[in-house]
């Protein structure tokens, strides 16, 4: 419509709120929810399709932490403010621009949230599955430690590492925090 | 302008109709709650009226334009970049070195040298305002459009943001259009103002404010027109 000083016009708005609304709305309306179902009780399942192994443990991973991750994404991009998408629309991004420059940027703050729930969780079902789905690693080696005489000694070790490894893991995370560019998302102000 | 919701409508505009010439400073004020905030989104495009159009230089409108930057009553600064790159936000079309020259000449406009490198969050109010008026004039708007930009400021910065965008005005020469519902505020900027009735709103009057800048906001013609808007809204000025 003789508007394209490099600018955009109402049709690429539209576009730009489409796509706002589609990560919103399209993801939730067509799979269902899994999350009520424990992915421990996945396990038989895991293990009847990928067999005894790490592949089983993985699709247990996946599955505790895909869905997760999707909704804290969704609920991300739903809280995003209008005030910083109508401003990025202002200065005449495209949409992909808009997505790369304002919506991911918003929304990483929560992002890490969401990635430092599901990696707790995750490393939770980790060891479940070894103790039951691989014959390797520290929950294979509490099982075993028990099953092979007793030797609470291994049992407790084993407890210690896991505690140790899932400790480092968060506080991995956690640093993200404090990176100065992702700080706004975590203060009050 | 009517808002639909739920099967009820709201009419928010009604008749409203003004101009604004090239390079003037004008102020729609009215009641909070008016429509001055829906005016002026429809003037920037963001909204599409039900009835009517804008037009500008003889285009309609027809949605948001780099070439005219709304500055946002809530604070649109983007709190992941730096001060620096908030400014250079709408440049990216520009080389490099263009890119770098523009940003340190708007950061300098603006007063917040020595602080390119830092976050909003490390900024005080008033400097967020000055880094999102810094963010707007650096893509070279035609027109600014702010809607409360100093509401959310303590009145001695509020005053001091005045005068500073009066002073960027006068370097820069934008077309601004400023809605306030503070009458001191707009007799003190304005060239011209728009006082706007509530609900369904309507320009009640225009008026002129025929006092060079620097203004004297004792004189006698100053208080004289801020009182005949005191009275114009219906409002005694005693407290």
């Amino acid at each position: 419509m003789g508007l394209h000083f490099g600018g955009v016009d109402r049709d690429s708005c539209r576009a730009c709120d489409r796509l706002v609304s589609t990560l919103r709305d399209g993801p939730e309306s067509y799979h269902p929810d899994f999350r009520p179902i424990s992915p421990l009780a996945w396990i038989p399942i895991s293990i009847l399709w990928f067999g005894v192994g790490d592949l089983a443990a993985i699709f247990l991973i996946f599955i505790a932490s895909l869905l997760p991750l999707t909704l804290t994404a969704i609920n991300a991009v739903e809280s995003i403010p209008s005030v910083y998408v109508n401003a990025g629309r202002n200065f005449g991004l495209s949409s992909a621009r808009l997505v790369y420059r304002v919506l991911y940027p918003a929304v990483i703050p929560q992002l890490i949230v969401g990635i430092r729930i599901t990696l707790g969780v995750a490393w939770l079902v980790v060891v479940a599955a070894e103790m039951i789905a691989v014959n390797s690693g520290l929950g294979f080696l509490i099982v075993d430690a028990r099953n092979a005489g007793n030797r609470y000694d291994l049992v407790v070790a084993g407890m210690v590492m896991i505690g140790t490894i899932g400790l480092l893991l968060d506080t991995g995370m956690r640093s993200l925090e404090r990176v100065r560019s992702l700080r706004w998302g975590y203060s009050e102000d | 302008m009517i808002f639909r919701r739920d099967g009820t409508s709201t009419e928010v505009l009604d008749k409203i109709s003004f101009e604004a010439a090239k390079g003037e400073f004008l102020c729609l004020l009215g009641p909070s709650g008016c429509g001055k905030s829906t005016m002026l989104n429809i003037v920037a495009g963001f909204l599409e009226p039900t009835s009517g159009d804008v037009r500008i230089d003889g285009e309609i409108v027809v949605g948001p334009d780099p070439r005219r930057i709304f500055v946002f009553q809530e604070r649109g600064v983007f709190p992941w970049l730096t001060v620096e790159g908030n400014v250079g936000f709408g440049l990216f079309k520009l080389s490099r070195e263009e890119r770098e020259r523009q940003i340190a000449h708007y950061i300098k406009l603006v007063g917040l040298q020595g602080f390119e490198k830092a976050y909003p969050q490390e900024l005080s109010g008033g400097m967020k305002q000055r880094l999102e008026v810094a963010r707007a004039l650096a893509v070279n708007p035609d027109m600014l459009f702010l809607d409360e930009p100093f509401g959310a400021l303590d009145s001695i910065t509020r005053l001091i943001m005045r005068v500073e965008l009066l002073r960027i005005w006068e370097a820069e020469k934008k077309t601004i259009i400023f809605v306030t519902h503070d009458i001191e505020e707009a007799v003190q900027l304005a060239d011209r103002v728009l006082v706007m009735s509530a609900r369904p709103a309507r320009i009640q009057r225009i008026v002129d404010i025929d006092i060079a800048h620097p203004r004297d906001i004792s004189s006698p013609r100053y208080l004289a027109l801020r009182d005949s808007i005191f009275e114009e809204i219906g409002l005694a000025h005693k407290v």
